[in-house]
């Protein structure tokens, strides 16, 4: 028995929905991880359907990564997303979710709510970019599940910084990022076997690094999260690669980078500090900072919070908006970021819409 | 001797930003208090070949209850390091050297939960700020403590507390005594606090945050010249020897807190 076997497996009832993904996923899956689709087809009877379909996941251990449909409505036996969910939380099995190509806007509201305990691709991209993006996900599942295999039992090497290929300089916040994840990131209960701790530690670590680390700014900055940072216009960072390339020393190149750009913050600290001048007292940003870097002028970040006038300053990111912020018209409000995330912050404008009391 | 004093660079001005960055954010993830204020509220910059350490706001251990026995009487201890960092030649090729430190300290005592606009009621109870520099007025002990009500202005403790007495608080104080004291620059703070505050009979530094202490600045060896510390750094540990019920500190602090 191993903790997982090498299948990435499908859920999707509708045969033109999977022949959309099933040549671009095959193609984008590594030679070690194999492509599989659930058969609908077999009925299961209705009340053992959650043991018939463990039963046909197992073969004989579990696949590494199931990516399903949303909307299983048209399925031939008894299985639907309820039991897929409970069947990957029972067993700790990493679950990344779609939707259907032609999904509503109220699926889509759907897929936008935050869970921490599933990995959900964003609707609004096409066959080809769901496809890419699901082989990218098994590809981090797979890259957690081989680093815990060989860190586990050895106590000096502390897995998560070494998974990550983290910086030094970012321990602390990754310490915090971690809070709220008791024992699930490398935990395992006393009656655990080695393959269970794996499993369950890979699946965990792999939903607290795309769901936590990546999504929100603090140990990492996304592309805007990185100009809001540096105080330069995001729109023309992002925009222009020549402007993001003097940075690609602080790259993140941990699970999950194939699927955007994410940046180590104390790594872009030492670059901001390398090209201090004698007469510099702190690290330069903005445009005197791309200037030393010989980069083409850039405009300065604007705070994006609805309720204000326009201007500078914005050196947070709003997750909501996912726009630059400045500090006085944003607030961190409790409950909603994880410690650690300290770039992160919402727009007054936003937090006055969801939450009105929380702001005084 | 003393190595040469040396200029600090951008590379040993990046190394001290994570370091304190990286001890407080260890610290607050680590401790059983509840530790508020971020890495980004540290502000590092470069001066005349030195490098300054800062907090312009205040970084702060909450919720820690007045008396044993009155679980709902809470008090925040708030402080606010200031060190000036310079270099000095040694065999390992730099070390960082605490050229000056003064660490202001308030101590507020909650009077209620928070308000509308988010702060909570509060009076200041208590306050005083460290001070060491290594060339003092020649009447100064080289490590000093002075009381002070408003070693924190109420109106930075005003971004978190509506300060109740501020007015009495904001008068002229006596600059004096000043009482020696132990070193207490922003890591020997903590230590007090954890000392001061934490129930567990043996409350030391917890492990995780042990080896970053190596990278942080230390007092210089020669403020101790002469005898009986000669030679060896003066760490606030060393004062809760007989609290830690043994003869000697432990081993892993000496080990790395004390540099040959």
């Amino acid at each position: 028995m191993t903790a997982f076997d090498n299948r990435v497996l499908v859920f999707e009832d509708r045969d033109e929905n999977y022949e959309e993904i099933r040549e671009p996923l095959e193609a984008a899956l590594p030679d070690d991880l194999t492509l599989e689709r659930f058969d609908h087809e077999t009925p299961i009877e209705s009340n053992v359907v959650l043991k018939e379909l463990e039963e046909r996941v197992k073969d004989p251990a579990f696949p590494l990564l199931i990516i399903l449909d949303y909307d299983l409505t048209v399925a031939h036996n008894q299985v639907r997303r309820e039991h897929v969910r409970q069947l990957c939380e029972d067993h700790d099995l990493p679950l990344c979710i779609y939707h259907r190509i032609d999904s509503t806007a109220e699926d889509r509201l759907q897929v936008q709510e935050y869970e921490e305990d599933r990995i959900k691709i964003n609707p609004s991209k096409g066959a080809e970019e769901v496809a890419r993006d699901a082989a990218n996900i098994a590809k981090g599942f797979n890259q957690i599940r081989h680093s815990l295999a060989d860190a586990l039992g050895d106590e000096s090497r502390p897995a998560i910084p070494e998974i990550l290929d983290a910086p030094r300089g970012v321990r602390g916040k990754l310490d915090q990022y971690a809070w709220g994840n008791p024992g699930a990131l490398m935990g395992g209960g006393p009656d655990m076997d080695r393959d269970d701790i794996i499993r369950r530690s890979t699946t965990h670590m792999g939903y607290w690094i795309h769901n936590e680390l990546l999504e929100f700014p603090g140990a990492l900055l996304n592309p805007v999260a990185l100009a809001a940072y540096l105080d330069v216009d995001h729109e023309a960072f992002c925009e222009t690669p020549v402007y993001q390339e003097p940075f690609d020393d602080a790259l993140y190149g941990g699970p999950f980078s194939a699927l955007g750009q994410w940046w180590w913050t104390p790594k872009i600290d030492e670059i901001r500090a390398a090209h201090m001048t004698d007469d510099d007292t702190s690290m330069p940003l903005g445009q005197t900072i791309f200037e030393r870097l010989e980069l083409p002028d850039i405009g300065q970040a604007i705070c994006h919070d609805g309720e204000s006038e326009a201007h500078g300053g914005a050196r947070y990111y709003c997750i909501i908006k996912e726009k630059p912020v400045c500090e006085d018209h944003s607030k961190n409000p409790e409950g909603w970021i994880p410690m650690g995330a300290t770039r992160s912050r919402v727009s007054r404008d936003e937090l006055a819409r969801l939450e009105p009391w929380t702001l005084s | 001797m003393p190595g040469e004093t040396i200029d600090l660079d951008n590379q040993d001005y990046i190394n001290i930003q994570q370091a304190y960055g990286t001890f407080w954010e260890m610290f607050k993830s680590s401790q059983g208090v509840k530790a508020e204020g971020t890495s980004d509220d540290i502000i590092v910059s470069k001066d005349d070949g030195a490098i300054r350490v800062e907090v312009p706001a205040f970084l702060k251990i909450s919720d820690l209850q007045y008396r044993r026995d009155t679980p709902d009487d809470l008090f925040d201890i708030c402080f606010q390091p200031e060190l000036v960092i310079r270099g000095r030649e040694c065999d390992d090729g730099v070390r960082y050297e605490i050229a000056k430190s003064t660490t202001r300290v308030s101590y507020l005592r909650r009077l209620g939960d928070r308000e509308d606009d988010g702060r909570f009621p509060a009076e200041i109870m208590q306050g005083m700020h460290y001070d060491f520099e290594s060339d003092p007025d020649a009447r100064h002990p080289i490590f000093h403590v002075q009381y002070d009500s408003a070693a924190i202005a109420p109106g930075v403790l005003s971004r978190d507390y509506r300060i109740t007495n501020a007015d009495e608080v904001a008068g002229e104080h006596p600059d004096f005594p000043r009482i020696p004291s132990p070193p207490m620059d922003f890591v020997g703070i903590l230590y007090l606090i954890i000392k001061d505050h934490e129930q567990a009979e043996n409350a030391t530094w917890p492990s995780r945050v042990l080896d970053l202490l190596r990278d942080l600045p230390v007092f210089p060896k020669w403020c101790f010249d002469p005898n009986p510390q000669a030679g060896s750094e003066m760490i606030p540990e060393w004062w809760y020897v007989h609290a830690d019920g043994g003869s000697d500190i432990a081993d892993e602090i000496i080990d790395v807190r004390c540099v040959d």
